[in-house]
């Protein structure tokens, strides 16, 4: 005889210290790498991979920024990272695990997206 | 300055680029370069993000490194170059290239690799008590010098002596371990060193040791200087002063004598006084009587009964050899690692394919292509080690020869491993690799039912079916041929 076993599996993706200061800074509202990386303080070779990891883990969703948009600001388009709302959840269980992520950056000195 | 920034910044970018696979580059580039402009823009001292552009852009390869293992078929564009026979043949041509190259550029191993004749005089022979290979074993007690320094026959005469003693040397500030050969004035002009006058009067009149540097000790010690003669240095306690540099044929002598130092009368008489003193003979030999081509040691006698007999080999016989050593070498260690690796194939590399109903022609294409990557190993194996065991190497010459042996013997094992592995992977028809590989079935309990791996050559000449247990029934890897029916179901 055989038998199954269906047992529905909770998966909440448990990030590292790095992964949750940077999806705090996205969900704060520093959109864009060069951002996260300056409200954060990590070196870019942390920042994108991780950005990419969190893309791949459904954490964060990217768009580039319209064409017209950076041709009237006279700039390069921007890409931009916005939570999920997996990630949005993930965030807020990550935050009880390291609390002291909650005074990572204050909100007066985001720039205008 | 800043258009030089922009340039280094876009080639860091850039060389990064070449990691990311080649569909996702463009816009991989895009981004990064992208950024870089916002980075340039902010980057200022007090600013509180404190990565330069350059820290930046080289923040780009651990980026570029994650999107190369994200990627979907990796592994495919990163072993793309052998996949082919052809590219596969090319890469082993260009790594034999680069290594011979490699040698060749390096002077001392240039020597190793492609031998000069021996450019010193013919007429010098080293005096021992037995023929060996080994030079060590050429060594003669002080007490057989006392017997054969006023020698004198048609076939030999002025027999000389020099000992090798260990000995510190100080140069400035800097101190390390060499080997000095003592001998008397004498022995030099046998060797025909030629000495500095004004050096020599120099060592005289400062009551200094003169001393002759070998090349090696040159190029150690004093890498950067044309000129040492007349430098002074202190030798095991002792000053003393360069009166030359001894000629190339110097490195052949009995020894590994890195400094030659000419002791005082005193001091050569109390040398070989001692019985416990030990060192080499060397005499000139008389050509006319011994033949100059002959190099095959000969013997001598004192006339006063067999006791005194004593074996001469001549200098050139013992470059002769030291200039074939690391052939020789490399020669026995690949025969030691033929010897030993069937054990190991057997162990490591699991079953391989039967094709012994397959066409002659297969197998004959399959031996060849493997002959000639196995023929294309061969000067890796025989320049990578030596360049290995030369490398900052300073020590006897025996252990560069045993590291050079021990690197030889591994990478013979690992390379020949490496060849008939790669053949088991491809294709016994186009010798391309077997790609798209599928896991077939499920381990069986009572191993009736099969399960194993199944690869495809991709121009759909047939499938190879890898057992996960071999089996009475399934011990080897099978090959499934394809007929041409199936071919449109294949890329090519």
């Amino acid at each position: 005889m055989l038998h199954s076993y269906n047992v529905p599996m909770v998966t909440e993706a448990k990030l590292s210290h790095t992964a949750t200061m940077i999806l705090q800074a996205v969900n704060l509202g520093y959109m864009y790498g060069f951002s996260v990386m300056e409200v954060t303080g990590l070196p870019s070779g942390t920042v994108y991979p991780a950005l990419r990891r969190l893309e791949r883990d459904d954490l964060v969703v990217s768009r580039l920024e319209r064409q017209s948009v950076a041709d009237t600001e006279q700039r390069p388009p921007r890409k931009y990272y916005k939570l999920t709302a997996n990630g949005k959840a993930t965030l807020e269980s990550a935050r009880k695990r390291y609390p002291l992520l909650s005074k990572l950056a204050p909100s007066d000195e985001l720039e205008h997206a | 300055m800043h258009s030089m920034n922009s340039a280094l910044h876009r080639a860091i970018l850039r060389i990064a680029g070449y990691i990311v696979p080649a569909e996702q580059r463009k816009e991989w580039l895009e981004e990064w370069e992208l950024e870089l402009w916002y980075v340039r823009r902010c980057f200022y001292p007090g600013r509180r993000f404190r990565e330069t552009p350059t820290g930046f852009c080289i923040g780009a390869f651990p980026d570029a490194l994650w999107k190369r293992s994200h990627a979907e078929r990796t592994s495919i564009q990163l072993t793309s170059p052998i996949r082919s026979p052809r590219g596969c043949i090319a890469l082993l041509l260009v790594l034999a290239i680069a290594t011979m190259l490699t040698g060749l550029v390096c002077p001392q191993i240039r020597e190793e690799m492609v031998p000069s004749g021996y450019r010193g005089p013919h007429d010098l022979a080293i005096l021992s008590l037995s023929t060996s290979s080994d030079d060590t074993q050429l060594a003669t007690a002080g007490e057989q010098y006392e017997r054969w320094r006023d020698h004198s026959s048609a076939t030999l005469a002025d027999a000389r002596f020099y000992e090798p003693t260990a000995s510190s040397l100080i140069i400035g500030s800097g101190q390390s371990n060499l080997i000095v050969g003592w001998a008397s004035e004498d022995l030099f002009e046998l060797l025909r060193f030629a000495a500095d006058p004004p050096a020599m009067n120099f060592a005289r009149q400062t009551r200094a040791v003169p001393i002759f540097l070998t090349q090696r000790a040159k190029q150690r010690y004093f890498p950067l200087d044309s000129i040492v003669t007349g430098r002074t240095l202190e030798i095991g306690g002792r000053k003393a002063v360069i009166v030359g540099t001894a000629p190339d044929y110097a490195a052949d002598l009995p020894g590994e004598i890195d400094v030659w130092a000419i002791d005082d009368a005193r001091g050569m008489a109390s040398r070989e006084s001692r019985h416990f003193a030990y060192g080499y003979l060397i005499a000139r030999l008389d050509l006319k009587s011994t033949g100059e081509q002959s190099e095959a040691p000969l013997t001598a006698s004192t006339g006063e009964g067999s006791a005194d007999t004593i074996y001469v080999t001549q200098l050139s016989f013992i470059a002769r050899r030291h200039r074939m050593q690391p052939l020789v070498t490399f020669l026995h260690a690949v025969v030691l690692a033929c010897v030993v690796l069937p054990f190991i194939l057997s162990i490591f590399l699991g079953p391989s394919a039967d094709l012994k109903n397959s066409d002659r022609r297969v197998r004959l294409r399959q031996g060849l292509f493997l002959t000639l990557k196995m023929t294309l190993l061969l000067p890796p194996l025989f320049c990578g080690p030596l360049i290995l065991s030369r490398l900052g190497s300073f020590g006897s010459r025996e252990s560069v020869y045993a590291l050079q042996s021990f690197l030889t013997f591994t990478s013979a094992i690992v390379g020949a491993h490496w060849c008939l592995w790669d053949q088991v992977r491809r294709c016994p028809r186009c010798l391309r690799i077997l790609a798209r590989p599928a896991h077939v079935g499920e381990p069986s309990r009572s191993f009736l039912s099969w399960s194993g791996m199944e690869l495809m050559c991709l121009g759909g000449h047939g499938l190879l079916h890898v057992p996960d247990f071999r089996t009475s029934w399934f011990s080897h890897n099978r090959w499934l041929a394809l007929d041409s029916s199936w071919r449109a179901l294949f890329q090519e």
